[in-house]
């Protein structure tokens, strides 16, 4: 059965790249707009979704890996998906640290709070992060509102209003890819105002207010992303 | 690390969409027979939620309706059906076909106690085979139960349980001929009837209906023979999926099994929520001036190799982003980017990632940016931004709405100069080879014909706004040459002889031109295009719009001298030629886009197409037209006036990663001489429209994704 699937979509591969051989627009221009490179890439998305990805060794990169590369790094988790990708440090602007993976998902973090995504597709679009990125280095106990702001199905800025509390839940020794921090487990409940959602987030916080590990909302769609941080 | 994240949260969010938006469609109401919110064959007055489309493939006694419907507005519809009814006899066909249009408005929206009440005209242009009207008040009883009772006119008459006003002739088969009037003259006249059903959800998915039809089927059923209506009461079971669709199956009037499929769909809940496009840069603020003067020293601007090298860092990370630098006028302080958009079909995205490549790769003491979008050669309206809102709106919870307000825009932004433009950007020239179909629908000897085939176009951009384009399709497989039917019109054969234009024109040049587009003045855009326009003329067209950036209307005059172009698709040209053209107004309401085109046709008629349009955020717009001349109906012909449905789908809906196609459909019942407009390429609205304020208000969301 998955064999013959795989033949079937070996096939349409290679029916999509005579395709693209006969459909190619020949041009002069570094962009090629065509209706063809649409279709072409279509293809080829619907080809590789058939075919079944090769399971992955986790985590996907080893505690050796990372002190050989020796620069700031974290692992981020798709828990919806499995997905599991390492992302490195791709801009600062003051306290927000945008991450990039190698197939271009980005996820920046205020003082490890989860400011905004891109690439996910429902991304969140940004996050006010006021109350949360002062409490949690600090490891203290606080109470704020939050806005989380999406593109929705029509293209406007829909904003979800979120009434949070985040509470201190005590000392926990921290395994973050074989190596342990002595944490804070703060645990962040929201609710929203006018809305039946409503998530929880934990972060494991350092005495140095480093995020070490932690699980953040997204959205509706995309659900939760476990952020660890391998290397300062 | 892992690269396959891509390719499956790709598959993921195909299937988390249904979950990913606030909407229960298993809550919504079920839909009829004739693809409008009702029970089996009966309407019910609920209304769709609003900007919601439809498709119905139904069939019962050997008639099949393929119907199209939309929630215009929260309580307008319209709705449009083409029938198959086997075995009609009438005019001379054994299988008829009829066209027929629906609108429904809902007038009383249900409250605690008060019912939906909505007013109904069913196939109120055309052969009237289906006409009625009727007034439909619906009510929920607790979650479960819904009742609907109406009052009917015409077809849903049968039961005359009050006499009406006026006389409404009975439908007979020699009368269904012509078609195409508004029968306004027989509205809510005649005999009324009652109607009433009652619906049970069992489950979420699963819907229950039993209905009491007013409709006696007189003409099918004892005229023609078609089937026997032997029961006034249908009998039908719904299940509805989360995304929307519907199976439905029915016992009807004592003797026939009917079946229905329909898919509810809505631009404004595409398939993949939000865009697969990769993350953009992001912005790295520079050092504060008092810390670091160094940083903004201006010494690179004075060497002309300091330029180039700015320039060509700026052009070459804007190309990762899909986006073309077409020229650039830099300042020690502010830096002034033409851009050709060839990755986004939202103009603020490109906008925005844009301004983040400046912020990436200009020189410090560049503060600010300017971004003029061009389309075809034509200067867009220009947004200026300062450099430092960019660094501190980035990771503003609010920054997309920040840089909206803060952002200046100018109608009609300066030409670049001569040598402000890239040198090696023009000519550019490209080859296409791509699949093409042309349809022919609704014809009642065939009423799918299409061809399907490859166009080989080539185009050459030979300075800034001075195209040179042609294609010629070549036919692989189809049937549109079947078409024997010979043209009876009394008009100019303008459109009427296509038969002879499949037959005969294939191979075919499909168009052959050059094409200049300009910007005459303040707010103003222009376009000459000379040579073989379109399949079935030639000649000269030029058009004016008046467009500013912030105005929801503007104007637009056309005028074009066309001589009629020979059947075989050569160079050849006949003897008709006529000098056509229309003033255009356009108006931006909300979420409508309104179009009236005031002038002289192709076959030498005046008057008047009217388009009303439903904009949807992402840019997917359904419409309707009809035009009106002073070509008598008799003249027309079938349908008596020219009339039809839009539709404009941008790819990226489906595919979620942005570009730059949009493709426009339009869909006529019927295609005379009459009301016939050029079909000339590059109309100038399409072209500015996205660089609109609405428009690119609508998307400002994605100026930072």
């Amino acid at each position: 059965m998955g064999t013959v699937l795989a033949m079937t979509v070996m096939r349409r591969l290679g029916l999509a790249t005579l395709l693209a051989g006969l459909l190619s627009a020949c041009t002069n221009a570094p962009v090629d707009t065509s209706i063809n490179s649409v279709l072409l890439s279509s293809l080829r998305t619907i080809g590789s979704s058939l075919t079944p990805a090769e399971p992955q060794p986790r985590p996907v990169v080893s505690r050796a890996q990372v002190e050989q590369a020796d620069v700031p790094l974290i692992l981020i988790d798709v828990e919806i998906s499995g997905d599991q990708a390492t992302a490195i440090r791709f801009g600062q602007n003051r306290n927000a640290d945008t991450w990039i993976t190698l197939n271009g998902v980005t996820v920046t973090l205020k003082e490890g709070a989860l400011f905004s995504t891109r690439g996910l597709g429902p991304d969140l679009l940004s996050a006010t992060t006021d109350g949360l990125e002062q409490a949690l280095p600090a490891r203290r106990a606080a109470r704020y509102g939050r806005d989380l702001r999406y593109i929705a199905g029509d293209e406007s800025i829909r904003r979800e209003r979120f009434f949070c509390e985040l509470v201190p839940e005590g000392a926990e020794a921290r395994v973050v890819l074989q190596m342990r921090h002595s944490t804070t487990r703060m645990r962040e409940s929201c609710y929203e105002l006018e809305g039946p959602r409503n998530f929880t987030n934990l972060y494991w916080v350092g005495s140095d207010g480093m995020v070490w590990d932690s699980r953040q909302w997204v959205g509706e769609t995309v659900g939760y992303l476990r952020i660890q941080r391998l290397h300062r | 690390m892992s690269t396959g994240t891509g390719v499956s949260v790709l598959s993921l969010l195909l299937a988390g969409t249904a979950g990913a938006q606030q909407f229960d469609v298993t809550s919504w109401p079920t839909t009829s027979l004739y693809n409008v919110p009702g029970l089996v064959e009966m309407p019910s007055a609920f209304a769709r939620p609003d900007g919601e489309l439809s498709f119905t493939v139904a069939n019962f006694a050997g008639m099949s309706r393929y119907q199209f419907s939309a929630q215009i507005s929260p309580r307008l519809f319209g709705g449009f059906r083409y029938t198959e009814i086997e075995d009609f006899d009438s005019a001379g066909f054994s299988t008829y076909y009829d066209r027929s249009f629906d609108l429904r408005f809902t007038a009383i929206r249900e409250g605690a106690f008060l019912p939906e009440v909505t007013l109904g005209l069913q196939d109120f242009i055309g052969t009237g085979i289906y006409s009625a009207e009727y007034l439909v008040a619906s009510k929920h009883l607790g979650n479960r139960v819904e009742v609907s009772a109406g009052l009917g006119w015409g077809r849903l008459a049968g039961n005359s349980v009050l006499s009406g006003f006026g006389d409404r002739p009975d439908l007979t088969p020699e009368e269904v001929d012509e078609g195409g009037e508004a029968n306004l003259d027989t509205l809510f006249r005649g005999e009324i009837g009652g109607f009433a059903g009652l619906q049970y959800r069992v489950t979420d998915n699963v819907v229950l209906k039993a209905e009491y039809s007013s409709d006696h089927y007189d003409l099918e059923s004892e005229t023609l023979g078609i089937f026997d209506r032997d029961s006034a009461f249908n009998f039908g079971a719904t299940y509805q999926t989360e995304n929307g669709t519907e199976f439905s199956a029915y016992y009807l009037y004592g003797s026939e099994f009917g079946v229905q499929l329909t898919f509810n769909f809505n631009p404004d809940r595409p398939p993949i929520g939000g865009t697969l496009d990769g993350a953009p840069f992001p912005i790295t603020p520079r050092p504060a001036r008092s810390t670091d003067p160094q940083a903004y020293a201006t010494g690179w601007s004075a060497s002309a190799e300091g330029r180039s090298r700015v320039e060509a860092q700026l052009r070459e990370t804007l190309l990762l982003e899909r986006l073309e630098m077409e020229a650039l006028r830099l300042a020690p302080d502010h830096a002034v980017l033409y851009l050709r958009n060839s990755g986004y079909e939202a103009e603020p995205q490109a906008l925005g990632r844009a301004a983040r490549v400046m912020a990436a790769t200009l020189p410090a003491s560049v503060e600010v940016f300017t971004i003029v979008p061009m389309s075809a050669g034509m200067t867009l309206p220009g947004f200026t931004f300062r450099r430092s809102d960019l660094e501190r709106n980035e990771i503003a919870p609010d920054g997309a709405e920040r840089m909206l307000a803060a952002a200046t825009v100018t109608g009609t932004p300066a030409a670049f100069s001569r040598g402000e433009g890239i040198s090696d950007f023009y000519p550019r020239t490209d080859l296409l080879l791509a699949p093409y179909m042309r349809t022919s629908l609704f014809d009642p000897a065939n009423p799918f014909r299409a061809d399907v085939g490859l166009r080989f176009g080539a185009a050459a951009e030979l300075a800034r706004g001075v195209v040179v384009s042609g294609s010629i399709t070549k036919k692989l497989v189809g049937n549109l040459d079947e078409n024997d039917h010979e043209s009876d019109s009394v008009l100019p054969h303008v459109r009427s002889d296509f038969p002879l234009y499949d037959k005969e024109g294939d191979p075919g040049i499909d168009t052959l031109q050059g094409a200049y587009y300009f910007r005459p003045g303040q707010d103003l855009y222009g376009r000459m295009t000379a040579g073989y326009l379109e399949q079935m003329f030639a000649g000269v067209s030029s058009e004016l719009l008046w467009a500013p950036y912030d105005t929801p209307f503007a104007f637009g005059a056309e005028l074009n001298y066309v001589r009629q172009r020979d059947y075989d698709g050569g160079l050849d040209l006949l003897d008709y030629d006529v000098v056509t053209g229309h003033a255009s107004v356009y108006y931006r309401y909300e979420n409508y886009l309104a179009q009236v085109d005031v002038g002289r046709y192709l076959a030498g008629d005046d008057g008047a197409t009217f388009k009303l349009e439903r904009v949807y955020g992402n840019g997917w717009k359904v419409g309707a037209f009809a035009t009106f001349t002073d070509v008598s109906s008799d003249e027309f012909g079938e349908g008596s006036f020219d009339k039809g449905i839009t539709l404009t789908i941008p790819l990226s809906w489906f595919t979620g990663r942005s570009n730059v196609n949009v493709p426009e459909f339009t869909m006529r019942p019927l295609q005379r001489d009459g009301g016939a407009r050029l079909n000339v390429d590059g109309r100038l609205y399409d072209l500015v429209d996205h660089g609109r304020q609405e428009r690119v208000e609508d998307q400002w969301g994605r100026f930072w994704r």
